[in-house]
């Protein structure tokens, strides 16, 4: 490809207005969610803190942390990092002043949303996902806007070729639009209420492609794009490897899609979706460290600096916590390791090291470097940004550590066996117990964690109030960016021989996966050739002044996005394809029954009463195919029974034990006395003395809508869950008579006085439903792993 | 030729061969990325964070 190269001198007047509001936003969110988050981990070791109160308890507040932390903390720094970046690397200012408004403020109203919202249970249960349709709708909304912005200032750009963080920038975007808009299709209930299209292991596997993508399209890959631009400025540097970067970006967002899958491990997930996102997952380690080197390496020779400036502090911890996290993801992700710290507190402890560590640092260094910049003076205290380092490094390693102690004891514990063969630690709550001590450290860690970030806050201010929000006018020389006639179309760049490889390569490998030994010697044969191909081209393209097909890519926004969403999407195809496209089927029982039978009015009512709880925050409804766990909890779980679960509630935390049979362990009446007192209801807890769950005394006043009931039961049908036109038409009447029976059955076990309208007979309902569906008459036996 | 190729390899030697061909292609990789060549382009990319341009003015 060839350029003109005249070049002009320009004026450019940056927009740094909308950094400072995104850098504030991030900072006041980021305090407000992590002081949510600490109220949650006290929760834990004082239940009383639940207050018996609806909207301050574990199950409602966790998602407004989680939220707060993801979306409003990083979600604000990254933009502050991503405008401030963008416009200096593209030599403009913004597209549109009003885009980029809109932007900073309908994300604050969208985080106000969720305030106002997930604490009062308005929720779709699925995590980081939980906010309702309308909200949806607004995210979407104002992403298209900020896209809009972004992408029409790559058009008006005085900078031929984009950096790689622009590259990292251009696959958040594309990413999150299609995770977000894919995740969340529902149909709206009510005007706070809608249901998801996707039920499941379908829903399980789509959630899981959005949440862990969520992760690294939101929490990595922008940050990652702020360390290839801040990072080099304040070490004063160029990047280590450029050449490096390139390999990073194309095998991170190719890999990283792929990975979701790794959360569902050794669940009813088929195995072949649970291989590929381990295999995909151990993958990962290699681009993942491959990127943190090239952020360390590119301190060489300013390393001194470290000692004495907090800015290179937090950035440095911060990629070295990356390195650790991306380490440990992966380790996670093997099978068997996953069976051990899966649903326990070690995933916690890994994800606080990633949102903490990484998260949390890169921000503190990105904003230390940037507020003075942005008030046109000098950094209020230095010696308060140590302690702010210090402070949180100590939090950091606190929080962490006690996790990993607590999670992998849990882990032992659930499995631990006597000699003849029975559960070692029957009482849920005898193992519960033993992690008290870990749970009040991870508090203290927390606690010291937000103490750091309230005095980099009051540094910030103190910073800010020193001197006068500026704004830059800049003299750049600029290269004049038209095409000449013999450029490349984009679509020739698109078709291109190294994506034609790519594609092969791909194919090959499917070829080779296949379970037929023909088909995968082919597909062998084929990808040794295309591996010898792309190895050549590597080396092929080493000629001084010949232009790679990087370098015109490079300077090709559309060409290099559309590249992007292509390496980003096969992998979602590839993944939710075969389950998008399977017709589902519910197996018949030997009486010729469907085994696993919609839920009743009741019992769908009930449902949404656990959802808006928020009780898949601390319970499974997945029971993995071992023996310790078909000890504690009956047969493992089958795909089918979850098939009418919109959304599925399979859960990925076990802070209370998993619930996928309960309604076979327990009677109405001890699920009664256990929502008004799990602690002290001496009567039907004996062995929960020591349970930490909230009380919910409100189930036992407020009553069911039961008009919506129907209008759900009819939503679901042409979502294709089998209710018949009779059970639509009898809902309300169906709902009135199995709520009798239910209070019936209750003033049988001694629990007199239940009013068949409250929402806690209907939540019995649900629960007494879990596990009692049919086997199907075709049943093959899971294999139990760990029998003995 | 195809039935020629499946006496020599079974099922189970497929995975292990890939694997060394995952790390033949990660080894090209690293060799590529590691060599110095086009250093100058490079490096002008590099570098495009370290240039601000000459500040002209600043409104407070």
């Amino acid at each position: 490809m060839e350029v003109a190269t005249t070049s002009e001198m320009r004026r450019i007047t940056y927009d740094d207005g909308v950094v400072r509001g995104f850098v504030w936003a991030s900072v006041v969110w980021g305090a407000i969610g992590m002081l949510v988050g600490l109220i949650c981990a006290l929760q834990l070791s004082f239940p009383q803190l639940n207050f018996d109160t609806p909207w301050l308890t574990f199950g409602r507040l966790r998602p407004l942390h989680t939220n707060a932390v993801i979306f409003a903390l990083v979600g604000n720094m990254m933009f502050a990092g991503m405008y401030y970046s963008s416009q200096r690397l593209l030599k403009t200012r913004m597209a549109s002043d009003l885009l980029s408004k809109v932007h900073l403020w309908g994300w604050q109203l969208i985080i106000l949303g969720a305030v106002l919202t997930l604490p009062f249970g308005i929720t779709q249960s699925k995590e980081y996902a939980e906010l309702e349709w309308f909200l949806d709708i607004a995210v979407v909304i104002v992403w298209v806007a900020f896209a809009w912005n972004f992408f029409w200032t790559l058009k008006i750009r005085n900078e031929k070729n984009l950096y790689v963080s622009i590259w990292f920038y251009i696959s958040t975007i594309l990413t999150i639009a299609v995770l977000y808009i894919v995740n969340n299709l529902a149909l709206p209930v009510t005007g706070t209420k809608s249901i998801g299209v996707f039920s499941g292991a379908q829903d399980a596997l789509t959630q899981w492609w959005y949440g862990h993508n969520a992760v690294a399209f939101f929490l990595t890959t922008p940050i990652l794009g702020i360390m290839y631009y801040f990072l080099p400025k304040a070490a004063d540097r160029p990047v280590f490897s450029y050449r490096l970067s390139i390999v990073h970006f194309w095998a991170l967002v190719f890999i990283y899609i792929w990975a979701g899958p790794h959360h569902l491990l050794n669940t009813a997930l088929p195995d072949w979706a649970q291989s590929l996102g381990m295999v995909f997952s151990l993958m990962l380690w290699a681009p993942s460290w491959g990127g943190m080197l090239n952020g360390l390496l590119t301190l060489r020779g300013a390393w001194h600096k470290v000692r004495t400036d907090p800015v290179l502090k937090f950035f440095v911890a911060g990629v070295t916590f990356y390195g650790m996290a991306t380490f440990e993801g992966p380790l996670l992700s093997i099978k068997s390791v996953s069976a051990l710290g899966h649903y326990t507190d070690w995933i916690i402890g890994h994800v606080h090291a990633g949102a903490l560590g990484w998260n949390g640092f890169m921000a503190a260094g990105m904003f230390y470097w940037m507020v003075p910049r942005l008030f046109g003076t000098k950094l209020h205290s230095t010696k308060m940004a140590d302690w702010h380092f210090w402070l949180g490094m100590m939090g950091i390693l606190l929080y962490v550590g006690s996790m990993w102690v607590s999670g992998i004891s849990q882990g032992l514990m659930w499995r631990a066996e006597t000699a003849d063969g029975g559960l070692q630690y029957t009482a849920w709550n005898e193992i519960l117990d033993t992690q008290q001590l870990m749970y009040v450290a991870r508090s203290i860690g927390g606690g010291v964690f937000l103490v750091g970030w309230l005095l980099m806050g009051w540094n910030l201010i103190a910073t800010a109030m020193s001197g006068k929000a500026t704004n830059v006018e800049v003299e750049v020389a600029v290269i004049d960016t038209k095409p000449l006639p013999t450029d490349e179309s984009t679509a020739s760049l698109v078709f291109s021989k190294p994506v034609i490889i790519c594609f092969l390569g791909l194919f090959a490998a499917t070829m080779f996966i296949m379970p037929n030994i023909g088909l995968a010697v082919l597909g062998f044969v084929l990808l040794l050739a295309v591996v010898a191909f792309a190895c050549g081209m590597l080396f092929g393209s080493m000629g001084k002044g010949k232009h790679t097909w990087h370098d015109k890519i490079e300077s090709r926004p559309l060409a290099f996005s559309v590249l992007t969403l292509i390496a980003v999407v096969i992998g979602g195809l590839y993944e939710l394809l075969p389950g998008l496209i399977t017709e589902k089927k519910v197996p018949l029982a030997a009486n010729g029954e469907m085994s696993v039978q919609p839920y009743t009015a009741l019992e769908l009512a009930g449902r949404d009463i656990y959802v808006r709880e928020g009780c898949y925050v601390c319970h499974s409804q997945m029971i993995r195919p071992f023996r310790s766990e078909q000890l504690r909890y009956g047969p493992p779980s089958r795909l089918e029974e979850s098939m009418w679960d919109h959304p599925f509630q399979w859960g990925s935390k076990r802070t209370g034990p998993d619930l996928a049979r309960v309604g076979t362990k327990y009677s109405e009446s001890w699920h009664w006395n256990h929502m008004i007192d799990p602690r002290y209801g001496a009567k039907y807890v004996a062995d929960a003395g020591l349970s930490i769950m909230p009380a919910y005394p409100w189930l036992y006043d407020d009553k069911v809508e039961v008009g919506v009931v129907a209008d759900k039961m009819r939503v679901l049908k042409k979502l294709g869950t089998p209710y018949t036109d009779e059970q639509l038409a009898g809902a309300g009447e169906a709902y009135a008579t199995q709520a009798a029976t239910t209070v019936s059955n209750l003033a049988t076990q001694g629990e007199t006085g239940a009013d068949p309208e409250t929402e806690i007979v209907a939540l019995i309902a649900y629960l007494m439903r879990l596990g009692r569906n049919l086997e199907p008459a075709e049943h093959q036996p899971v294999d139990i792993q760990g029998g003995k | 030729m195809l039935k020629e190729l499946q006496s020599y390899v079974s099922l189970f030697d497929l995975p292990v061969i890939a694997t060394w061909l995952f790390v033949a292609m990660f080894l090209t990789v690293l060799i590529r990325v590691c060599q110095r060549s086009r250093q100058a382009e490079y490096k002008r990319m590099a570098s495009l964070p370290l240039d601000d341009g000459a500040v002209v003015k600043e409104d407070k």
